[in-house]
């Protein structure tokens, strides 16, 4: 009779480490993951725009332009830009380099395809993640010797 | 000693009403919110600072024709190029509205949202200081619960205060001893008053009219004066006391005034208006700060001006732009006042009635006594002239009388 209760005891400890493991390490860890892989989203969109901004230049063959540049707190100046042939591009790490439209099309393929490996990593990461809390969960269920569902 | 205490009030230790637990979880609690409002301030902060560099640099921009800079293009890239048009800005308001604005206009709507923005900032640190005041108390109270701190409390009972609260219980619960004591209050100012009168030697008054007058009161006016002390700003119309119709406008003051509109109607009736003497004791009373012999003698009209005016007041606020009316509603309104001497004192009713009527129009004479008479008009004090002039009209028309 001891024996039982100092084991239901033991079980009841189980289910709770394996519960706040689920919610202090493996949710927090998926909702950064998931945010992260959200970031990488979002630079995939804009190199995806510049791509096609650069296509419908040189189809255009633009070669000076006009836009409205934000001051902050959207306040919006004009700008011109005589040359629209060489563009500085946001190759990482706060480093902009000079490109012709070309050799910034080349770049941007490159910087797409990493972004895309990047983009399925976390991808494989929330899987993985959401596996873990499924096991998780699974176990405390056995634990508590509930049915399967 | 500990039986009077049982028996008066209650002695709980402090630490019992709030377990130190509990006052923990609110300190966290506290904590927390407050937390949260400092990222908002830093937040808010930010912003600030973000307006004042914008300032400075829409202060800047005009001062030459077109600065270096590189525009970008999209999230990623960049075109080395210019700014032109420096003093043409395009400014969002909201809801997707842009204006253009030059930079000196900018700098004032910017310097508006920076305002606005330090107006929530001041909030903010405000509902901060309040939530850490808070935390303060939350402490020092879960402090005073560790130490052992008892909080004594005992019901708070004083027999005047229970004499009040009975006199107003039973004044609010019933009518009818409420308007028995208004009235009773009301006589025996009136009969106070009426003795000065006669102390001062000044006035020839039939105690015969004074008490059929007071019959009358209860009599035909038991209702409004319950109206009127229902709804202390009732409508004047059915005032049937003089009493009645002035208990509307205010405190203790009003039955001195209503004795003093009585006695002044019933001069009229003695046809002893005009002479001086017969006013003595009105100057006796503290409405009288007028300082000649005439204006001693207006008083005697001012009871029934106070009423018009108190009519106009309440019926249709327009006691100030029909100042010229006077000229040809004056007569009226001495006719009415002849009317009433003639009558006797028991048609209080009908005076009232037709005064009313007669006066809705004639205000000159009432704004001045009001802002000789009532300090709650502050209308500034008219010319002495127009004072003196229904005066003199009535006299005229007692004269012709």
């Amino acid at each position: 009779m001891a024996m039982a209760a100092a084991e239901a005891r033991v079980r009841q400890e189980k289910v709770k480490k394996f519960e706040e493991f689920v919610d202090r390490r493996l949710k927090p860890d998926l909702v950064n993951a998931i945010a992260q892989r959200d970031k990488v989203f979002q630079k995939q969109k804009t190199f995806l725009d510049l791509k096609r901004n650069i296509e419908n230049l040189e189809k255009n063959g633009v070669t000076s332009m006009r836009s409205m540049v934000n001051l902050g707190s959207e306040v919006y100046a004009q700008a011109e830009v005589p040359d629209t042939r060489h563009i500085f591009v946001d190759v990482g790490l706060g480093f902009h380099v000079e490109f012709t439209w070309q050799e910034a099309l080349q770049f941007i393929s490159v910087r797409e395809a990493r972004l895309a490996r990047q983009i399925d990593e976390y991808t494989h990461l929330i899987a993985s993640i959401k596996a873990q809390i499924k096991l998780v969960c699974e176990g405390i269920r056995e634990l508590l010797e509930l049915p399967a569902e | 000693m500990a039986a009077a205490a049982r028996k008066k009030g209650t002695a709980t230790p402090l630490g019992a009403v709030f377990s130190p637990e509990e006052t923990r979880r609110a300190v966290a609690r506290v904590a927390e919110s407050v937390a949260d409002r400092r990222s908002e301030l830093s937040r808010l902060q930010g912003f600030v600072a973000d307006n004042a560099a914008l300032v400075s640099l829409v202060q800047r921009l005009p001062d030459e024709l077109s600065h270096e800079i590189m525009v970008p293009f999209g999230g990623a890239a960049f075109f080395p190029g210019r700014l032109i048009h420096t003093n043409e800005l395009l400014v969002l308001l909201g809801e997707g509205y842009y204006v253009e604005r030059s930079a000196k206009q900018t700098t004032e709507i910017l310097h508006r949202r920076g305002m606005e923005l330090e107006g929530q900032v001041e909030a903010m640190k405000a509902t901060i200081s309040d939530l850490e005041a808070e935390a303060k108390f939350f402490e020092s109270t879960a402090a005073e619960a560790s130490e052992g701190l008892v909080e004594i409390r005992e019901e708070y009972e004083e027999d005047t205060e229970m004499n009040s609260s009975t006199y107003e219980a039973s004044s609010s619960a019933s009518g009818m001893p409420n308007e028995d004591m208004e009235h009773a209050r009301i006589m025996a100012r009136l009969d106070e008053l009426e003795m000065k009168e006669k102390d001062a030697g000044s006035t020839s008054e039939e105690d015969g009219e004074d008490d059929e007058d007071d019959e009358e009161d209860p009599g035909s006016s038991e209702e409004d004066e319950e109206e009127e002390n229902i709804h202390s700003d009732g409508d004047d119309h059915h005032n049937v006391s003089l009493g009645a119709s002035f208990s509307g406008s205010g405190g203790n003051n009003q039955s001195h005034r209503s004795a003093q509109l009585k006695s002044a109607l019933k001069k009229p009736v003695g046809r002893e208006i005009l002479t001086g003497a017969s006013f003595a004791p009105s100057a006796s009373t503290p409405h009288s700060v007028f300082p000649g012999q005439a204006s001693i003698i207006n008083s005697g009209v001012q009871p029934h001006i106070r009423k018009a005016v108190s009519f106009q007041d309440d019926d249709r606020h327009t006691v100030g732009p029909s100042k010229s009316l006077p000229l040809q509603q004056g007569p009226k309104h001495s006719t009415s006042i002849l009317e009433v001497s003639s009558d006797n004192t028991s048609h209080d009713r009908k005076i009232i009635s037709s005064g009313q009527k007669a006066f809705t129009g004639s205000i000159i004479e009432h704004e001045d006594n009001i802002a000789t008479l009532q300090s709650s008009k502050s209308d500034a004090l008219q010319n002495p002239a127009s004072s003196s002039r229904p005066v003199s009209r009535f006299k005229m028309q007692k004269g012709g009388r």
